[in-house]
């Protein structure tokens, strides 16, 4: 069953790395990428030209993005009583301890850094697609946002 | 982190979860459900509680085994966990 992953990356390279990575792991993921954060919000609001996007499975999520910071889609899906059960993981070069801690207090389902070397990084794409996209029971799509 | 059962004597899973939420100190760690149920309801129920993630807990020994070591690879090993002196770090949203 195909899988929809919403990637929120404004660094070409590496998007073209995540895309590389997962068609390596994994042929039914579905990857969808949104440059910046309000490109994020429109594609999860299915606003403007992704009036037909689907409900992802699961974000992948930059911290250091243009127009809206990573922080702020994060803050704006975890308080959005239908999106904020879509896991959101955030993928970021930063290790900063204060990023860290921000990000679970916005409630962030998990935060992984992004390493520099491909094949790190192709293998954190594989242990992605192992845990999260495998192992892990998603919520359902298309479900309301009742409590 | 925390790996919480939702079938629970004197206080059910559910419950600890939404507590463990709904603390300013706590809601910080980890939390990921263990479970033998496959319900949606449960699942959707545990994500809008606020759990980390969902697993459910395979009944083979040999499965169970092979669970416990991929939440070992991925939560001990990859994920980044809020750090032990997190409730001193103050950050303004």
């Amino acid at each position: 069953m195909h899988k929809e992953v919403l990637l929120v990356e404004d660094s070409p390279g590496d998007v073209r790395l995540t895309q590389e990575a997962f068609r390596d792991a994994n042929k039914s993921i579905r990857l969808h990428v949104a440059a910046d954060g309000v490109e994020a919000m429109a594609f999860l609001k299915r606003e403007g030209a992704h009036a037909y996007a689907p409900r992802p499975d699961m974000i992948l999520l930059d911290l250091n993005l243009p127009k809206m910071d990573g922080r702020e889609v994060l803050a704006h899906i975890k308080a959005d009583s239908v999106l904020k059960t879509i896991p959101t993981v955030i993928l970021t070069t930063s290790e900063a301890e204060t990023d860290i801690v921000k990000s679970y207090q916005l409630q962030a389902n998990c935060y992984l850094t992004k390493p520099v070397q491909f094949d790190e990084f192709a293998s954190l794409v594989k242990i992605i697609n192992d845990f999260w996209l495998t192992r892990v029971k998603l919520p359902q799509q298309a479900v309301s946002g009742q409590e | 982190m925390i790996l919480l059962d939702l079938n629970l004597p004197k206080m059910d899973g559910r419950e600890v979860l939404a507590h463990i939420k709904a603390d300013n100190d706590l809601k910080m760690i980890p939390t990921v459900i263990l479970s033998t149920s496959n319900s949606e309801a449960d699942v959707l129920k545990s994500y809008q509680l606020r759990a980390n993630c969902y697993l459910s807990k395979p009944v083979e020994l040999a499965a169970f085994e092979n669970l416990v070591k991929s939440i070992n690879d991925f939560w001990l090993t990859k994920a980044q966990l809020p750090p032990h002196k997190q409730c001193e770090i103050e950050i303004n949203h």
